[in-house]
């Protein structure tokens, strides 16, 4: 008992830099797979394109980087924003932190502050529970439209799919959704859970979003002929190779922005200092009145200053009120 | 209906059985459609599809359900409406001046003049949007004596602060605003998808004056 609780508080007094991403970094995506991927032109080709992109993005899933929360929650906030505007709003990223940041308990966070909860959802829940119909009813509320019989047949039509091959899961997922729903937005939120449940990930991995918020992904095609079919399933295994490539690159940068994080931590001398910088590893951003057991909201700013002046984080407004900070 | 509800209540949810295998599909179709319309009707607020669904078995269809339900009411002065994501009892409208004359002042008179209608409407369009960008928008100062009438009706709500000097508070509509108006969603609000298609919904715009234009026509009315 006591050792134990010994150890996270010498822990939390000099959090020393974590092996992980010092010893791993994570591989670069090869050219070859780059340029492939931009127009692949047949199913074949877009195939083995995405399923190599896919393979090395599970790869880098399941080594679980300790920085993979930040990594999650940007993908979700991209997702999120391209969401926002795919319906019309002109909310951007920065918004959609200010309404999730400057948001009180109980109040609400407004239109656009919903798809990014649906998305952060999505990253902070295990994929076959959000894939629960109640689950999926309320994710669609958040995306605007409250359309409980079409995610009750959508629920069915995704369970009968369960055990078809993860890929083809995955590309259908999006098929159904378009069929079953009106709200073709959700799309890409539903195949990338089914992803994540088909690849047996712990949680989802925003991806495809960004890739099919353009371009005609709004309409159900399986009642077109074949070769309209076919192209629709090559564009979106080609979104979901450019995705898990993007997806690698933002891994590759955020691991090595979380890396000098991890190497300034030690000489931060706060008590809580350990628990701000998992938390900065964990959450796409925070501001100083983030709840962290152990630390006052001043003590919050000096930390947050001091790495900024190590050149580890950022202030993400450009404001000099309602700051938020992140990696 | 009190004593079904007890008997529920009374119940623990393992003995409850929503698929009712032993009766005749005729039967089981009937006692599905009571148990949805009793849980309706002794709910005081909307009842969302997933309560509905725990009454009733795996393989039954709600909406056949609820249509079958209204068939029987057609006759009757009230009526099964989805609002605001559920299900809810309502009168018929044409009922309005008789249920006015017995209840008056009883009933909250949601007697919303132009002004305060308008501003319910660029809240509900522009959300989250502060009083002073409310009051750039009309040109003139919205009170906060307007502000609080709505949220006296419960149609509006604070939403998050906004980034600026006193962090002003943005305004957001809310469930029951949905429900008052009879929306099941913000985005079955009239011409919204037009809105979504001319890409104006968005509160810069509107504060740079593109959509006075809107705003004229609706004072015009």
């Amino acid at each position: 008992m006591i050792p134990e609780d010994q150890k996270p508080s010498r822990r939390r007094r000099k959090p020393k830099p974590l092996p992980g991403p010092l010893e791993h970094p994570v591989a670069p995506v090869p050219a070859w797979l780059r340029d492939a991927s931009r127009s692949p032109a047949s199913l074949e080709e877009a195939s083995f394109i995405a399923g190599t992109a896919l393979g090395a993005l599970d790869h880098l899933v399941r080594r679980r980087q300790i920085w993979a929360g930040l990594w999650r929650q940007r993908l979700a906030l991209a997702s999120a924003a391209t969401t926002v505007r795919r319906i019309g709003r002109l909310e951007d990223e920065e918004a959609l932190r200010d309404a999730i940041h400057l948001t009180r308990n109980g109040d609400s966070v407004g239109p656009a502050g919903e798809m990014l909860l649906a998305w952060r959802d999505a990253v902070s829940l295990p994929p076959q529970d959000c894939l629960l119909p109640e689950a999926l009813a309320t994710q669609f509320q958040r995306f605007g439209r409250r359309d409980d019989d079409a995610v009750a047949v959508l629920a069915d039509a995704l369970a009968d799919n369960a055990n078809a091959g993860a890929i083809s899961q995955t590309i259908d997922s999006f098929e159904l959704v378009l069929r079953h729903s009106a709200v073709p937005e959700a799309a890409p939120f539903v195949s990338d859970l089914i992803l994540a449940r088909a690849f047996g990930w712990e949680r989802a991995v925003p991806l495809i979003a960004p890739d099919v918020a353009r371009g005609g992904f709004t309409r159900a095609i399986s009642e077109e002929p074949a070769p309209i079919r076919e192209e629709r399933r090559i564009k979106l295994l080609s979104a979901y190779a450019c995705a898990a490539i993007r997806a690698i690159d933002l891994s590759i940068d955020l691991g090595r922005k979380s890396e000098r994080l991890l190497e300034a931590a030690p000489e931060l001398r706060a008590k809580a200092s350990g628990a701000v910088v998992e938390k900065l590893l964990s959450e796409d951003s925070l501001t100083a009145s983030t709840p962290i057991v152990g630390i006052t909201r001043w003590g919050m700013h000096r930390i947050f200053e001091r790495l900024i002046a190590f050149g580890v984080l950022r202030e993400l407004t450009g404001r000099s009120t309602f700051r938020i900070y992140g990696v | 209906m009190s004593a079904r509800g007890t008997r529920k209540k009374g119940q623990s949810a393992s003995l409850f059985d929503p698929e009712l295998e032993h009766l005749p599909p005729e039967m089981r179709w009937r006692e599905w459609m009571n148990r949805v319309e009793a849980v309706i009707f002794a709910a005081s607020e909307p009842v969302p599809r997933v309560d509905l669904a725990r009454v009733v078995g795996r393989n039954c269809n709600i909406d056949l359900v609820i249509d079958d339900i209204r068939e029987e009411l057609r006759g009757r002065p009230y009526d099964i409406v989805q609002v605001a994501g559920g299900y809810q009892h309502r009168t018929r409208p044409s009922y309005a001046d008789a249920i006015r004359t017995v209840s008056g002042a009883v009933e909250k008179a949601v007697d919303l003049n132009q002004t305060e209608a308008l501003v319910l409407m660029t809240i509900a369009y522009f959300q989250p949007i502060t009083r002073s960008e409310l009051s750039t928008f009309f040109g003139r100062e919205i009170s906060r004596d307007l502000i609080s009438t709505l949220r006296g009706f419960g149609f509006i709500g604070y939403g998050p602060r906004s980034p600026r000097p006193g962090a002003p508070y943005t305004y957001v509509t809310t469930a029951a605003f949905l429900s008052h108006f009879g929306l099941a969603s913000l985005r079955d609000m009239p011409d919204y998808e037009a809105l979504e298609d001319a890409g104006l919904l968005s509160k810069e715009k509107a504060l740079a004056g593109d959509l006075m234009q809107i705003k004229l026509e609706d004072e015009g009315e």
